[in-house]
C-alpha cells in the first residue's frame, strides 16, 4: 500500500516532542509559503482596517454623524486631506442631503452593521450547529423533521417573511437580531449535519460506539472537533451574507431607523440624489463591498488552512 | 530466461526527490538495474520503500513534487529522459504498458469498458471504430473475459474487482507493448482471484514475450512471479539476484529479517515471529551510513558510518549492499 | 477438556434489504452460521470479501441486529438484553478495527482515547485512571510519554497497539480483532502478531480473529473457521485443518497462497474457477458447488449441514471424507512437477 505521495507519508513525521507554539509557528509558516495565502493576508488586513476604523470612529473623525448642516448640503467628496488638518469641519468623503458628513456617517454605519451582523451571525451558529449536530448525531425521524424544517424555511421567501415581522412588530435592535440569525441558521444546519453524517461513519465514531459511548458523548467529544473547521469556514461566509442582509432591510426602510446610520439606510437615503449626487448611494455600497470582500477572501483562506484533506501532507 | 541478451531496459542511477515542505526527500537513491526480454524483475519493499516510485519513474509518471533528479532510463536504446511529453506518451501504451493496484480508480466509471478501450487503441492508431473494437475484443478474450462482445458495454462498476484487473491487463496489452510495468496488481484482490492474475501474467508474459516489472510489498507473490528480484528499503536497493537463491539465501540482514518477519504455512506456530524492530528511518532524516543500520540485528560499529554500495558477491547477478553481508566471504576479498 | 463456550452461535442469519429495479430483495450477508467460542482460545475466522466474516463481528458486538437465530455471550442472548446490561456489553466483548489510522479520533490525544473507555463506563478517579492508562500502554509496549501524542504522530504500529489497548482497557471476556494486521507493514505486521499473543498469554482474553489472510491465521489461531457467502464451511483446530482441509473450498484457498517458502518450482494446478457469487442470488445447494472441482448432482439440490466429521472438526460439504485423498493427489502432483 504505497502511496507515490510518500513525503506525505505521516508514519515518517519527526517524532520529536514539540511545543504548542512551535507547532503554530510551524503551521504558520508553511501557510505562508502557500499558494494565495497572500491573498489570504491581504483579505485580513483589509478586514481589520475596517472593522478597525469603525470601532475607533470618534477618534478618526470628529463629526457627529447624526447633525444636519443645512449649509453644508451635498459636499462632494474632496481628496485633499490636507484640508481636514487645517479645518476640522471639511469632509474628506464629502455630505449627504442634510449635510451630514459621510465619512463618520459611513463608519458609524459599518459599526452597526458589524455589530449587528456579528451578533445575528453568533445566534445562527448556536441555532445551526446545535440542530445540525442533533440532526446528525441522532438521525432517524429527528433528523427527518429538523430537516423538513430546513427545507421550509429554503423554500419560503425569507425578506418577506422578515418584512412581515418587522411590520407586525416594530423595528428594534433584539429584533434585528433575532431576524439576522434566523436568516443564517439554515446553513450552518446543513453543513454540520452533512459533515456530522460523513464523520459518523467513521471507524473512529464506530469505536466509540463499540466502547458504549452514549450518541450525546459522541457527538460532543468526538465529532464536534472535527467539525468546528467546517463552522468556522461557514461562518466567515455567512458573515459577509448577514452584513448584505441587514443592508437590505435598513435599505427597505425595515432596519434600522434613523437617525441612527446604517450602510442601508445610507444608500436608501443615495436614491434621491443618485444623478445629481452620485457619492452619497455609492460609497456606502464600497464600504458594504469592501468589508464582504475581505471576509470572502478569508473564507476562502481559512478553508485552505483548516481543510484536513490539504493539510495532510 | 535466454542467453544473456541486451537488455530491454537499463535503468542507470535513477534519483527521484520529492520537494515538499518538510524539505527534499529522496524517495528513490541511485539505483541502477536492468530488465532483460521476457524475464520478470520482481520490486519488493515495504511502503515508503521507494519500490513504486521506482517503478513509475520509469515511465515518467511520477506526479508533483516527486521529480526525477539524475539517471538514465535507457529503453531500447533510447534515454526515455530525453523525450518530449509527447513522444513520452507514444512510448507509454505502444512500447511499456502500465497495471495499477486499483482498477476501480485506473478505469473511468462514467464509460463502458469498450468504449475505453476503443479510445486508447484509436489514440495510438489512425484506425476505424469497428477494427479498434476488433482489437479489444481479441485482448479481452486473451485475458480470459468470457463473453467479450457483451463485457464491453458494461460499465467498470458492474464488473467484480477480478474481472476489473482483467480488464486493466487487456487495456496495458492493447498496443502489443514489450514491457509491462505492474504495480502492486494483485494487493487490492482476494486470495483467489489473486492467485488468478498472478497465473494469467505468468502465461501471458510466456506467450507474448514482453518483460514484466513486478512491484510487490507480498514476499510470496513475488517469489512466484518473479525470475529476479530487487529489495528494496528507503529509498536504496539493498539486494538483488535470481529470486530462488536469493529468497534461499539471503545475504541481506534486510531481506533475511523481511522473510522471516512474515508467516507462511510452514511457521512454526509455537515460537514468536522474527520482527524487526524499530521503524523506516523518517525521509528527511535517513541515518548516516547504511539505512538499516539502526533496525539491524547484525550491526557494526562501521555499518554506522559507512554507506554499502551495491557489490556482486556469492552467485551469478547477486549484488548486495552491505558492509558485513551474511556469508562467509574468503578472506582475501574481505576487506 | 472443559470446554467451557463463552461464545454461541446459532443458526445466525443477518440481510439487509437492497433496493433493486422492481423491488426490494434481501442481501443474506449471514447465513445460518453456527459457531461455538470456547472460553481462552484464539478462533480465527477466514474467508475472502463478501464472505460475512465483517458482518459476524457486527452483530457480536450488537452494532446491527440479527435477522433471525441467537447469539448467546455468556449465555445471555445478546439480542435480549436488559438496558443495565447492554450498558455493560461493552465491557464482556470489545473489537480492534482493521484500519489503525481510522479508529482513533484525529484530535484525541494517544492518553485521552485510552481513558475513554474508563470514563464511559464510571471506572475509578481521574488519578486511578491515569494509572490505568500508563499500565495499558505498558501492556501493549508503548512508553508512557506516548499519552500526550496525537494520532497522527504515531506510526501504524503504534496506532495498532494504541487500539488494542484501549479494547484492553475494560477487561472484556472478547476481542473481536477484524483484520487487525493486514493495514500493516510485514515487519511491523510480526510485531503486532507477537503482541497479541503475548497479550493472550497473559490475560487469556478470547480471541475472534478475522482474516483474510490465511498465513497469519495459521500462525497466531488455535482453531479456525472457514466461511464461504455467509456460511462457515469448514471448522476445527488449525494444525489438522491447515495439514489436510476437509472442505474443497478451505483446499482451494490454501493452493490459491503465494507463499515464499513452498517448495521451489513446484507449480500448484489447483485454483479456483470464476468469483464469488452476488449474495442476492445464493446458488441452490451447496452455494460453492459453481467453483468446486468435486461438485456432483447432489451439489446443486441439497445444501450441506455443517456436521462432525470426527477429531473436533466439521465441514459443510457431502463428501468431506473425499478432500484428504485431493489434497494428497494435489501435494504428489507439486512435487513430481
Amino acid at each position: 500500500m504505497e502511496l507515490i505521495g510518500v513525503p506525505g507519508d505521516i508514519d515518517n513525521l519527526p517524532l520529536a516532542p514539540e511545543s504548542r507554539g512551535k507547532r503554530w509557528r510551524e503551521k504558520a509558516s508553511s501557510f505562508r509559503r502557500r499558494e494565495g495565502s497572500g491573498t489570504f493576508l491581504a483579505g485580513l488586513l483589509l478586514f481589520c482596517v475596517m472593522a478597525g476604523a469603525a470601532l475607533a470612529a470618534p477618534l478618526i473623525t470628529d463629526h457627529d454623524p447624526s447633525r444636519n448642516n443645512i449649509t453644508a448640503r451635498l459636499v462632494p467628496p474632496s481628496w485633499d486631506w490636507s484640508l481636514t488638518e487645517r479645518d476640522p469641519k471639511a469632509f474628506p468623503l464629502g455630505t449627504d442631503g442634510l449635510g451630514r458628513d459621510m465619512l463618520s456617517r459611513i463608519l458609524y454605519g459599518l459599526r452597526v452593521s458589524l455589530l449587528l451582523a456579528f451578533a445575528g451571525l453568533c445566534l445562527s451558529m448556536a441555532l445551526g450547529v446545535t440542530i445540525g449536530m442533533i440532526s446528525g448525531v441522532f438521525g432517524g425521524r429527528v433528523d427527518a423533521i429538523l430537516m423538513r424544517l430546513v427545507d421550509l424555511q429554503l423554500a419560503f421567501p425569507y425578506i418577506v417573511l422578515a418584512m412581515a415581522i418587522v411590520a407586525a412588530t416594530k423595528t428594534s435592535i433584539p429584533i434585528l437580531i433575532v431576524l439576522l440569525g434566523l436568516a443564517g441558521w439554515v446553513y450552518f444546519a446543513r453543513v454540520v449535519r452533512g459533515v456530522v453524517l460523513q464523520e459518523m461513519q467513521r471507524d473512529y465514531v464506530r469505536s466509540a460506539q463499540v466502547l458504549g459511548a452514549s450518541r450525546w458523548r459522541i457527538g460532543l467529544r468526538y465529532v464536534l472537533p472535527n467539525v468546528l473547521p467546517a463552522i468556522a469556514i461557514i461562518a466567515t461566509l455567512q458573515f459577509p451574507g448577514l452584513i448584505i442582509f441587514e443592508a437590505t432591510l435598513s435599505f427597505l426602510g425595515l432596519g434600522i431607523q434613523p437617525p441612527t446610520p446604517s450602510l442601508g439606510g445610507m444608500m436608501l437615503d443615495g436614491t434621491q440624489y443618485i444623478a445629481s449626487a452620485w457619492w452619497v448611494i455609492t460609497l456606502p455600497g464600497v464600504a458594504i463591498l469592501l468589508v464582504t470582500l475581505s471576509l470572502n477572501i478569508i473564507s476562502d483562506g481559512l478553508r485552505q488552512l483548516l481543510d484536513p484533506r490539504l493539510q495532510t501532507a | 530466461m535466454s542467453e544473456q541478451t541486451q537488455p530491454r531496459l537499463a535503468v542507470r542511477n535513477l534519483t527521484t526527490v520529492f520537494h515538499t515542505r518538510a524539505g527534499r526527500f529522496v524517495a528513490v537513491d541511485d539505483i541502477s538495474f536492468d530488465v532483460y526480454p521476457g524475464e520478470c524483475l520482481g520490486i519488493v519493499g515495504e511502503s515508503g520503500s521507494g519500490k513504486s516510485v521506482a517503478a513509475l519513474s520509469i515511465m515518467g509518471l511520477v506526479d508533483y513534487p516527486g521529480q526525477i533528479e539524475a539517471g538514465r532510463i535507457e529503453y531500447a536504446g533510447t534515454d526515455l529522459r530525453t523525450l518530449s511529453e509527447n513522444q513520452l506518451r507514444r512510448v507509454r501504451g505502444e512500447e511499456i504498458g502500465i497495471i495499477f493496484q486499483d482498477p476501480q480508480t485506473s478505469l473511468n466509471p462514467l464509460f463502458t469498458v469498450g468504449t475505453q478501450l476503443v479510445d486508447v487503441v484509436r489514440a495510438h492508431r489512425k484506425i476505424s471504430k469497428s477494427e479498434a473494437a476488433a482489437l479489444a475484443i481479441e485482448k479481452m478474450k486473451l485475458v480470459g473475459i468470457s463473453a467479450p462482445e457483451s463485457r464491453m458495454k458494461s460499465y467498470p462498476w458492474e464488473l467484480s474487482g477480478g474481472q476489473r484487473q482483467r480488464i486493466a491487463i487487456a487495456m496495458a496489452l492493447l498496443l502489443g507493448p514489450k514491457l509491462i510495468i505492474a504495480d502492486e496488481p494483485t494487493t487490492a484482490l482476494d486470495v483467489s482471484i489473486q492467485a488468478q492474475i498472478v497465473d494469467l501474467l505468468i502465461s501471458l508474459k510466456n506467450e507474448l514475450d514482453f518483460s514484466l516489472i513486478f512491484v510487490s510489498h507480498d514476499l510470496g507473490v513475488i517469489q512466484n512471479v518473479a525470475n529476479r528480484v530487487m529489495v528494496m528499503y528507503a529509498g536504496r536497493m539493498m539486494e538483488t539476484g535470481e529470486v530462488g537463491s536469493l529468497f534461499r539465501d539471503p545475504y541481506h540482514p534486510y531481506t533475511a529479517a523481511l522473510l522471516a518477519s512474515a508467516p507462511t504455512l510452514r511457521t512454526n506456530r509455537s515460537e514468536p515471529l522474527q520482527a524487526i524492530d524499530g521503524r523506516l528511518p523518517s525521509p528527511g532524516k535517513l541515518p548516516p551510513g547504511c539505512v538499516f543500520a539502526p533496525r539491524c540485528q547484525y550491526v557494526q560499529e562501521d555499518c554506522r558510518v559507512r554507506q554499502p554500495l551495491l557489490e556482486s558477491i556469492g552467485d551469478a547477478g547477486r549484488r548486495v549492499a552491505c558492509i558485513h553481508p551474511l556469508i562467509a566471504l574468503p578472506d582475501e576479498v574481505h576487506v | 477438556m472443559a470446554a467451557e463456550h463463552v461464545v454461541v452461535i446459532e443458526d445466525l442469519v443477518k440481510e439487509y434489504p437492497v433496493r433493486g429495479a422492481d423491488d426490494t430483495v434481501q442481501l443474506v450477508a449471514l447465513d445460518a452460521v453456527n459457531l461455538s467460542v470456547e472460553r481462552g482460545e484464539i478462533l480465527g475466522i477466514m474467508g475472502e470479501s463478501g464472505c460475512g466474516k465483517s458482518t459476524l463481528a457486527k452483530v457480536l458486538l450488537r452494532l446491527e441486529p440479527p435477522t433471525s437465530g441467537r447469539v448467546e455471550v455468556d449465555s445471555e442472548d445478546i439480542a435480549r438484553l436488559t438496558k443495565s446490561q447492554a450498558r455493560e456489553y461493552p465491557r464482556k466483548v470489545q473489537m480492534v478495527f482493521q484500519d489503525p489510522y481510522a479508529a482513533l479520533a484525529p484530535r484525541m490525544r494517544v492518553g485521552a482515547a485510552l481513558e475513554e473507555p474508563l470514563a464511559i463506563h464510571q471506572i475509578g478517579d481521574k488519578p486511578q485512571r491515569r494509572q490505568r492508562v500508563e499500565e495499558l500502554l505498558a501492556l501493549v509496549g508503548l512508553d508512557k510519554s506516548l499519552a500526550g501524542r496525537y494520532p497522527h504522530q504515531l506510526s501504524g504500529g503504534q496506532r495498532q497497539r494504541v487500539n488494542i489497548a484501549r479494547a484492553l482497557a475494560l477487561d472484556p471476556e472478547v476481542l473481536v480483532l477484524d483484520e487487525p494486521v493486514s493495514a500493516l507493514d510485514v515487519s511491523v505486521q510480526a510485531q503486532v502478531l507477537n503482541l497479541l499473543r503475548e497479550v493472550h498469554q497473559r490475560l487469556g482474553v478470547t480471541y475472534l480473529f478475522i482474516s483474510h489472510d490465511l498465513r497469519v491465521v495459521r500462525y497466531l489461531c488455535e482453531r479456525v473457521g472457514v466461511m464461504y457467502l455467509g456460511s462457515i464451511v469448514e471448522d476445527g483446530p488449525s494444525e489438522a485443518v491447515f495439514a489436510s482441509p476437509m472442505h474443497p473450498y478451505t483446499l482451494a484457498l490454501l493452493h490459491s497462497i503465494p507463499d515464499h517458502q513452498a517448495a521451489e518450482g513446484g507449480t500448484v494446478s489447483f485454483r479456483l474457477k470464476g468469483e464469488v457469487p452476488n449474495p442476492i442470488d445464493r446458488p441452490t445447494g451447496c452455494a460453492f458447488h459453481p467453483r468446486c472441482p468435486m461438485a456432483q448432482a447432489i451439489c446443486t439440490l441439497q445444501r450441506p449441514p455443517l456436521r462432525p466429521v470426527g477429531g473436533k472438526r466439521f465441514s459443510a460439504c457431502h463428501f468431506a471424507e473425499d478432500v484428504p485423498e485431493l489434497g494428497r493427489q494435489l501435494a504428489q502432483e507439486a512435487t513430481v512437477s
